[in-house]
């Protein structure tokens, strides 16, 4: 694989809230500003100064890991956070390429839990294993928090990070470690559960959702799960889809949870959207259960050469998905790797991030698009920033906070 | 006492070898490992990582730090154990350097012809972490009850490296402070004289647009070599860089030749007035296959080069890389992890992880028990060395090393070694056999 020209800093970054002084550190953090991103004031917030295998933990602006995570996701979607809850956008958690997870709070960034070992035991963190290694493009998102417990789908089983009342950090298997499948129809105890498939998403609730057998499951916090959408049924929908648009195509059987980078994430309206470096690239499961397959599933003759363009986004591969999302009224976006572009997923058309930040059409061999500055990007939206994917294993990486100016140059 | 430098930047073209590749590494008859051992067989549990050794006044000194600075956790400790020449363990209970609470971690240790001098970096003020050291002596008393600061400015000093000349110790870590913006470490140093740090604080010895990480510091008989990690962004390796510190405490750049850039070690031989530096890479996309580099360097700069070949296939990425060196009066060597590749994804997943030598002539750096190849700046990237022809039929045909230790499932990890002289010397790790038990254990080699 070719790797991004773009590659420089590591970035990721998270929201601040205005007001929400005594979270995050402090000035000296000096506000600088780059390229693009008039408008906004920035400020350091952690670095990981470099991949030296010997993580430092302490005042954030000063640790040292095994690398950030490749992105860090909006706030307004929960389901995808590394942030610990809606109570503070500035709670961040994030693992490294060392299957080290790590806590960003009040101004210091600690690892929690796993020493870079490979396995599966559980117990106080500082033993903790896991196998989640940090895959290319995507190791972020098998991860979920709420409050000071993490979820992490781990080679099958679902793991929980959770702090304890002394401070200090345990991990416990809460689904996969048994044998049980879950019969179409039935319900079932998540700790009964055998293996899990790859994605996790967890909603406001606390209800978590995982891909299992090639459907998706949905686990309240009781630990109860249930059948959001059966593998069979999936496939009954996609089939629904060909019939209706190209009848003569051959209907390809997919399963959910299955590619590289898989990610959940439970939007508001109760539908679950998922994707990836996968096949379908995104689709959603509604509330009522239904699968619809929304990039990249019409059939391989269908499939344009470009990544953005005029028509149905079924036939629109994004490339080597460096990070996905959901953005505002439920419309999917991916970051491409190359080339490095922003790509937004409407109804009857992409769009692409412009250099001016906007999402437009450009011809298709324009090079006016927005390319993050160091690896920065950001959602067009607003109120919020992400990183992209980096330079893999030896970058420095920094956090970035972001705050948007008003007209006038105060934050907003 | 110390002039602060400036280093230039190294260019971000790729190093180029010179190859001869019918060129290949002697048999390794010459090494022969011992049993390997507990070094603290009264203690029945152990969360021991990072050690560090160094040889002085007839024993090892082996340091390690006990625990794991997490969130939640309030104390790890450093300890310390003895041990003979033969591998005796002389304290099998080892005992603690510092007693005060808080983490401590990754400590250092060298001889300065009288006692040992352990350094660590340590978070006991909870605000940042410090440099601190302590004085162990020969008889394994410490002289230094929690040890003093050496360096306990706001900001972080961590990484501390140590080497003497007989007589100073030359602390060198990596430093950060808010005086200093952007956030990158620079390194720092303070020579350590009578338990007390000649310049409190520290002085800067080295600055870059990039942190400088992690430095490894030896004496080679005319002033101190320090190696650190250039932690450049992107893809690029944190490419070793070096700089010199001479005895009147003058930093200047030390331009030797490129080195690799993911991990590296350092050792010296003061007599012959070389510094030997050992380092590795390895391809995170595709090959996965490690590539060793090993130089010795003079004073002025020059030096030789070998490209190392037989010793590791592949390495899994995601998956630190370590190695150690030292000088045992007749040669070099280096001991470097090696990785069995299984799992689910073979390619990301270590279960056995198994320690490897090789004897490096003094000279040049050419391995004695693993096939090598002169290396040049000049014309061939080392890829080639991994990626023709006869590149893999060369490293096919290399001996592949020593191996010091290995055991089906078990990890031997973050190897250390230092010399006595007489062509033995003593190789700790840190042996990890089960959920959080990691032992000290050690090797004795000799030639």
């Amino acid at each position: 694989m070719r790797l991004p020209g773009w590659v420089g800093i590591v970035l990721a970054c998270a929201t601040a809230v205005a007001g929400e002084q005594g979270v995050l550190p402090p000035p000296p953090f000096e506000p600088f500003k780059t390229k693009g991103f008039e408008g906004w004031t920035l400020e350091h917030v952690a670095f990981t100064q470099g991949h030296t295998g010997k993580p430092v933990g302490g005042p954030a602006r000063w640790a040292v890991g095994g690398c950030l995570p490749y992105a860090a996701y909006p706030a307004d979607q929960p389901g995808r956070l590394y942030t610990g809850d809606r109570e503070s956008d500035t709670r961040i958690y994030f693992s490294d390429q060392r299957r080290q997870f790590w806590l960003l709070e009040k101004g210091e960034v600690w690892p929690i839990a796993g020493m870079g070992d490979v396995g599966e035991a559980d117990g106080p963190a500082i033993h903790a294993q896991f196998h989640y290694s940090g895959v290319y493009g995507g190791h972020h998102d098998g991860v979920v928090a709420s409050g000071h417990t993490v979820y992490v789908a781990d080679n099958g089983r679902l793991r929980r990070i959770q702090r304890g009342a002394d401070g200090t950090w345990a991990v416990e298997t809460a689904a996969g470690k048994g044998t049980k499948r879950l019969p179409p129809g039935q319900t079932g105890v998540m700790g009964d559960l055998g293996r899990i498939g790859k994605g996790l998403g967890m909603d406001a609730k606390g209800n978590a959702y995982f891909t299992m057998d090639g459907g998706l499951v949905r686990a309240s916090p009781d630990g109860q799960v249930a059948w959001l959408i059966t593998p069979e049924k999936v496939n009954a929908d996609l089939a629904a889809v060909y019939k209706q648009k190209w009848p003569e195509a051959k209907v390809p059987r997919i399963a959910l949870g299955v590619g590289e980078g898989v990610g959940l994430i439970a939007w508001a309206d109760g539908s679950v959207y998922g994707g990836g470096r996968t096949w379908p690239s995104a689709w959603k499961v509604t509330a009522a259960g239904q699968f619809v397959p929304l990039v990249n599933y019409a059939p391989k003759d269908k499939v344009m050469k470009t990544r953005w363009g005029p028509g149905d986004p079924a036939c629109y591969e994004p490339h080597c998905s460096m990070g996905w999302g959901v953005g505002a009224g439920g419309v999917v976006w991916f970051q491409n790797e190359i080339p490095f572009a922003r790509t937004r997923y409407e109804a009857d058309r992409v769009l692409v991030l412009q250099k001016d930040l906007a999402w437009g059409l450009l011809p298709a061999d324009s090079r006016d698009f927005f390319v993050p500055p160091e690896s920065l990007s950001m959602n067009a939206e607003g109120s919020i920033a992400e990183g992209n994917a980096p330079g893999p294993f030896h970058s420095r990486s920094a956090w970035i906070r972001i705050r948007r100016l008003d007209a006038k140059g105060g934050e907003r | 006492m110390i002039s602060p430098i400036v280093v230039v930047p190294r260019p971000s073209s790729s190093i180029v070898f010179l190859l001869a590749l019918a060129a290949v590494g002697l048999a390794g008859e010459g090494l022969t490992v011992g049993k390997p051992f507990d070094l603290t067989p009264e203690l029945a549990t152990g969360d021991q990582r990072w050690p560090a050794i160094a040889a002085g006044g007839g024993v090892y000194l082996v340091v390690w730090q006990e625990g794991e600075a997490m969130a939640g956790v309030r104390d790890t400790q450093i300890l310390a154990a003895r041990v003979a020449p033969d591998g005796k363990p002389l304290d099998p209970k080892g005992f603690p350097v510092c007693r005060a609470d808080g983490l401590k971690s990754y400590p250092a240790v060298s001889f300065d012809g009288a006692n040992f001098l352990v350094v660590w970096q340590d978070y006991r003020g909870k605000r940042d972490w410090d440099a601190y050291a302590a004085r162990v002596t020969p008889e394994g008393k410490v002289l230094d009850a929690d040890g003093f600061a050496v360096a306990a400015v706001e900001g972080n000093q961590i990484y501390p490296s140590v080497a003497s000349d007989g007589k100073r110790s030359l602390v060198v870590w990596s430093d950060v402070r808010p005086s200093s913006p952007p956030e990158l470490y620079r390194l720092y140093g303070s020579f350590v004289q009578d338990g007390k740090p000649v310049e409190p604080g520290g002085k800067e010895l080295a600055r870059d647009k990039c942190s400088l990480l992690l430095p490894h510091v030896a004496y080679d008989g005319e002033g101190f070599g320090i190696v650190a990690g250039h932690a450049v962004p992107g893809w690029q390796p944190a490419l070793p860089y070096a700089i010199r510190v001479s005895a009147d405490g003058q930093a200047q750049p030390w331009k030797i030749p490129p080195f690799l850039g993911w991990t590296h070690s350092v050792a010296s031989d003061p007599a012959g007035k070389r510094f030997l530096v050992w380092s590795n890479a390895r391809g995170e996309h595709g090959s996965y296959q490690v590539w060793y580099l090993a130089g010795v360097c003079q004073p002025d700069g020059s030096g030789a080069r070998h490209a190392v070949l037989g010793l590791q296939e592949r390495h899994p990425p995601r998956n630190d890389l370590w190695c150690a060196a030292a000088f045992d009066g007749k040669s070099f060597v280096a001991v470097v992890e090696q990785s069995s590749l299984v799992g689910e994804n073979p390619r990301h997943e270590p279960v056995s992880v198994r320690l490897v030598a090789t004897r490096l002539d003094p000279a040049d750096a050419r391995p004695l028990d693993a096939g090598g190849t002169p290396a040049a700046a000049n014309l061939t990237d080392l890829r080639s060395v991994y990626h023709t022809p006869a590149g893999k039929e060369a490293k096919a045909k290399a001996t592949p090393g020593v191996q010091v230790a290995a055991e089906p499932g078990v990890q031997l990890r973050q190897p250390a070694l230092a010399s006595l002289g007489g062509g033995k010397s003593l190789v700790v790790y840190s042996r990890h056999a089960g959920v959080g038990r990691f032992k000290i254990h050690g090797v004795v080699l000799e030639q």
